[in-house]
């Protein structure tokens, strides 16, 4: 030993530099690696909004070839990729040539054409056609790509037709995750973004996210018609440098729609966008048209919680228009980052045109704050900390594993002046740090909210007189409900509301309250609610095209009542008041002038035309003509009287928003039908909630055709939609035309269809559409041009009916749909029954099909399915089927005892 | 028995051994931004690597880089850095009163980072520069007031402390005493608003009133 020491004290130079070199080779290879990812940078040409890369400096080469150092060290010491984690496994072969030319000319090249590829998921095997995908860099500059997935047309991947399996850019990797996760619990249309492991020809290429497109499959997955789907990802920068995305439709691509000829026509985002960007009064009826704000809500308020910045001014929007409903929902997509701070002064970490159109309106911003507060009841901390270590050790094992993992490093691209943002390997101790942080950002985003839905006062100026005035100020954040009052005088007396703002009392002025005073304070009770208000505040944002150039912030809103006695009125106490958001209790407190209500950007309260009264419109007996369409708002109710017939012009249409009563009997019944015979009139349509409860007894329709309303077109001649409790008895759907269906329900649970009779409509008799727990009972569907009742995404049964003559199918039971037959009747039909697309039916051994040319037909017949129909029956009694009494293609499933269910007739 | 030197060999074997590990410790050092916000480490390493992205470079952002080197340096008392930004702003040519340093005391005291008015911009740190020519230690008192939020704090050499405005009305006083500058030497210290608060189109912070030196 000491004699091997000895000689390496000795050792020759020349010598010395043969065994130093390995040490400066890996020195060398280590600084050369961290130039070349250096270099990969600052070569990319195009960076963040145009910036050049900055002169070199050692200090960004010194971060490159750390990150690659650090790279390799978890490179040598990560563990193999786990196989029995739980977490599922995308493997996709590509060839060489393929991955060649993809990587040819990044980033043209990633994106220019489809390659084939064969995907292995679970018991999933397929060719499909695959290329890189994304538009920003980390995408496809860096080691790890993100990929489109396409399928083959006619079969589709667990009923997608393509999906993405991205790189996650950011350093948890599963916020994504537990934010589309929360949006689908809470009710907003969101794709599904779920950890994967990642296979490419074989070799562990990390943890990835299979993220679902924002298009039609997402929306029927959902249990949505399919409509239009737009995405604003881009808009030119206006005078001020903000986006104009909200501005113009143009900048809105269509990425769905209702159908092929729909493709083209962007009247629904048009209006969307002219609502939002217009008249705010004119928003405000938009709203209560055609949103859906309970999705709104629960969107902005997972923005609120987790202090989201992505949805701004001009990026990551995506909204469906349901053609059906004609109401607008927002998608959850790409939601980014969570704050760490909470900084909002008014709810939302970044303001937006959509968003703060909605908060001008006081009421409106209300619903957004009591949604958030539902869902900080939903999600406390410790519930968010919980959901969080949940997802992180199902990742854990294939985290580890991954030696690709990286994350983009957005504090490094500000520091260190580059162009364009790194994505750099994000070690264990790191993502654990970061865990840390976003759960503590967390509290703190929860407890700002949570004090903030909290911040509710009231102060009031009592100014006693022969009209005495009250004059209260609504301050905080959160709207007060009003219930009480404690007035102390003598007299009759009356509590006014200021509704014209106009200072004085005068007839516009709405009476509240009345009470009479005898010396002893006296409780009045009050609804009314007092809504605070917001203001612009001037702010400076480092990326005013996506932030704006202001905030929005409370100010105080003012209401004045005038207390009317013709004795007088001694003392107001006892104000009843509660936060209504919270319930929490709030004290009103006298002061000698109220707060100024600060240049106030909201629409205060009172501006907003009230809803008409609730009332009755009764049509009838006798003969009623009707020359143009007529409409009733919610709050109508309308009735058709027994023995009425109501003769409508051509076009005509009835649209009713509430109830509908058309009890006839059968001595008295009611008739809908054209004013001038050979003229179609429209249609009979009840749309929305506020129809709920309507009754059509022993009611005839006949020669109606479509109507056209609000950005919806019903194809139906009776068409009710997004309802529930709806019973419709001893009534005749006649010949309808230039429309589908003679009658048509979208969107409507419990409703009952019983002893009635469909006859001649032009193309299906009954269409449901998305209806859950409908019955239809004792009616006959005869004659009509193509199906006699076509179910679509449907829960239905059907009893003791019966289908003879229609064009196609008797039933058709289509697009996951389930049908419960029973004790009902066919015959003559093209096809009995036909079973569709995921679809299942139960048919019972009493019922029967007799004379068809096929008796029931299960197959395959949306490319977006992944399998046929389903029939489940005892027994089948189907005989003289001219083609055969039950086909199905490979992709359905029949009785595995089908022939001896058969029985007696018909043909296999 | 004399010790034999090592041969050159074996030094060059040693010197590769011991650089090989000061190398990779050396690429694994924190950058400057990971250290904490409005730590030392991290403003001085900024001004450090900002200075040398505008220092002799036709970059079109030198300009504000080479403003931002210098008004870290500046916070952070380093005046040797400090000087090379200003001398660096000079050849770029920005010098005198664009480079935005008032003299608040001929020889003694100047401010950087105060508008025409003397107010802080937002929470936006305004330096201090106090120089002592005279031959006794000596200490300065600076006033300041605010319409604004009372929080505001002060950052010196190596440290950052919070401090409160007082006042029954809308306008609110404070004042902070800068450390102590030795006969002959330079202190700086750093102020801001802990919160702005808008005038009409401007985001304010606290208002500089006076110094007042003091033995």
């Amino acid at each position: 030993m000491l004699r091997i020491l000895a000689r390496f004290w000795r050792i020759p130079l020349r010598y010395a530099i043969l065994v130093a070199l390995p040490l400066q080779m890996l020195v060398v290879w280590a600084a050369l690696r961290g130039y070349d990812a250096y270099a990969r940078l600052r070569d990319y040409e195009s960076g963040f909004f145009s910036a050049a890369p900055p002169p070199f400096h050692v200090e960004q080469w010194r971060y490159f070839a750390r990150d690659q150092y650090r790279k390799d060290l978890c490179a040598l010491l990560a563990p193999a990729m786990p196989a029995d984690d739980g977490l599922e496994t995308f493997s996709l072969s590509v060839t060489h040539d393929s991955l060649a030319s993809l990587n040819a000319d990044l980033p043209k090249s990633g994106s220019a054409a489809d390659h084939p590829a064969l995907l292995e998921a679970g018991d999933d095997k397929m060719l499909v056609m695959a290329r890189y995908m994304g538009e920003n860099h980390w995408h496809w500059l860096f080691p790890q790509k993100s990929w489109r997935i396409k399928t083959k047309a006619g079969n589709p991947f667990r009923d997608r037709r393509a999906f993405n399996l991205r790189n996650a850019p950011s350093r948890l990797v599963i916020d994504e995750t537990l934010i589309t996760r929360l949006s689908r619990e809470i009710g907003v249309l969101s794709p599904e973004v779920e950890p994967v492991k990642f296979l490419l020809n074989g070799t562990y290429g990390g943890l990835y996210l299979r993220w679902d497109l924002a298009d039609e499959t997402l929306v029927r997955r959902a249990g949505r018609m399919p409509g239009s789907i737009y995405q604003g990802e881009s808009g030119p920068p206006d005078a001020e440098g903000v986006s104009s995305l909200f501005r113009s439709a143009r900048y809105w691509q269509k990425a769905a729609s209702r159908n092929a000829e729909q493709a083209a026509n962007q009247a629904d985002i048009a209006a969307f966008i002219a609502a939002i960007d217009g008249d705010p009064v004119e928003f405000r009826a938009f709203v209560d048209r055609h949103f859906d704000m309970r999705a709104f809500a629960g969107y902005i308020a997972i923005d609120r919680l987790f202090g989201g910045r992505h949805h701004d001014y001009n990026r990551n929007h995506r909204i469906y228009f349901d053609p059906y409903k004609g109401r607008f929902e927002p998608i959850q997509w790409n939601f980014g980052d969570w704050h760490h701070a909470y900084t909002q002064r008014s709810f939302d970490a970044t303001e937006q045109p959509l968003s703060t159109a909605l908060k001008r309106h006081p009421d409106v911003e209300l619903l957004l704050q009591q949604r958030l507060f539902e869902l900080t009841r939903l999600l406390p901390p410790a519930e968010l900390e919980r959901r969080l270590d949940e997802l992180v050790a199902a990742i854990a094992p294939a985290l580890l594993a991954d030696v690709q993992r990286d994350a983009c490093n957005w504090t490094a691209m500000d520091e260190l002046e580059l162009h364009a943002v790194p994505s750099v390997h994000v070690g264990q101790e790191e993502f654990l740090t970061e865990l840390q942080n976003r759960k503590a950002g967390f509290r703190q985003l929860h407890a700002g909210a949570s004090r903030d839905l909290e911040n509710s006062r009231c102060d009031y100026v009592f100014t006693a007189g022969p009209v005495g005035q009250l004059d209260l100020a609504s301050i905080g954040h959160v709207a007060q409900d009003w219930s009480g009052l404690s007035v102390r005088g003598q007299g009759d007396f009356a509590l006014f509301q200021d509704t014209n703002l106009d200072g004085r009392l005068d007839d516009q002025d709405r009476m509240v309250a009345q009470a009479r005073l005898a010396g002893e304070p006296v409780r009045i009770g009050l609804r009314e609610r007092l809504y605070p208000g917001l203001r612009k505040v001037p702010t400076v944002n480092d990326r005013v095209l996506l932030h704006g150039r202001f905030d929005l912030a409370p100010t105080p809103l003012h209401y004045r009542y005038f207390l009317r006695c013709d004795g007088r009125v001694d003392e107001v106490a006892g104000f009843e008041l509660k936060n209504a958001v919270t319930g929490s209790p709030v004290t009103a407190r006298a002061v000698a002038s109220l707060p100024p209500s600060v240049e106030p950007w909201s629409v205060h309260p009172w501006r907003i035309p009230p809803r008409p009264p609730v009332a009755t419109v009764t049509f009838g007996p006798g003969v009623v003509e009707i020359l143009e369409t007529r409409r009733f708002e919610r709050e109508i109710e309308v009735r058709f009287a027994p023995g009425t017939t109501v003769r409508l012009g051509p076009g005509v249409s009835l649209l009713c928003f509430g109830k509908l009563v058309a009890a006839g009997t059968a001595a008295a019944p009611i008739a809908f039908e054209p004013l001038e015979p050979g003229k179609p009139w429209g249609a009979l349509v009840l749309h929305g909630q506020g129809t709920a409860g309507s009754r059509l007894s022993h009611c005839s329709w006949r020669d109606g055709s479509i109507a056209q309303h609000d950005l919806m077109t019903r194809t139906g001649m009776v068409s009710i939609i997004d309802s529930h409790d709806i019973v419709l008895e001893h009534s005749h759907v006649g010949a309808n035309h230039v429309g589908d269906d003679g009658m048509h329900w979208g969107y409507v649970t419990d409703g009952e269809i019983r002893d009635c009779r469909f006859e001649g409509a032009r193309m299906d008799a009954l269409d449901l559409d998305i209806c859950e727990r409908v019955r239809i009972l004792r009616c006959e569907f005869a004659h009509s041009g193509n199906d006699g009742a076509d179910l679509m995404v449907s829960k239905v049964e059907i009893a003791d009916c019966r289908f003879t003559r229609n064009g196609d199918k008797g039933v058709s039971v289509g697009e996951g749909s389930r049908l419960r037959l029973a004790r009902s009747r066919f015959s003559g039909c093209v096809t009995g029954i036909e079973i569709k697309d995921s679809s299942v039916a139960v048919v019972d051994a009493t019922s029967s099909i007799d004379g068809c040319q096929t008796g029931i037909n299960l197959y395959r017949k949306n490319l977006g399915y992944s399998h046929g129909g389903t029939l489940q029956a005892e027994s089948l009694d189907i005989t003289n089927s001219v083609k055969a009494a039950v086909s199905h293609d490979p992709l359905s499933t029949v009785p595995a005892n089908l022939q001896q269910l058969l029985g007696r007739g018909g043909n296999p | 028995m004399r010790p034999r030197l090592p041969s050159p060999g074996f030094c060059y074997v040693v010197l590769t051994a011991a650089a090989f590990p000061w190398f990779f410790d050396y690429l694994d050092r924190p950058m400057f931004f990971e250290h904490p916000w409005e730590s030392r480490p991290r403003d001085v390493g900024e001004a450090r690597y900002l200075l040398g992205l505008g220092q002799d470079s036709a970059d079109p952002r030198r300009i504000g880089w080479l403003r931002r080197a210098h008004e870290l340096a500046l916070r952070r008392s380093e005046f040797e850095l400090a000087e090379a930004a200003r001398a660096a702003l000079a050849a770029a040519g920005v010098a005198g009163e664009a480079l935005g340093v008032r003299e608040l005391s001929p020889g003694v005291a100047w401010a950087l980072g105060l508008d025409a008015e003397g107010w802080t911009t937002g929470t936006q740190l305004a330096t201090f520069v106090l120089h002592n020519p005279t031959a006794e230690p000596r200490r300065a008192i600076l006033h300041f007031s605010t319409g604004g939020s009372e929080d505001a704090r002060c950052v010196t050499a190596d440290r950052t402390e919070w401090f409160k405005l007082t006042g029954d009305g809308a306008k609110k006083l404070g004042t902070v005493r800068a450390p102590t500058v030795s006969p002959g030497a330079r202190v700086a210290i750093s102020v801001g608003a802990g919160a702005a608060f808008a005038s009409g189109e401007k985001q304010l912070g606290l208002r500089f009133e006076r110094i007042e030196l003091v033995p």
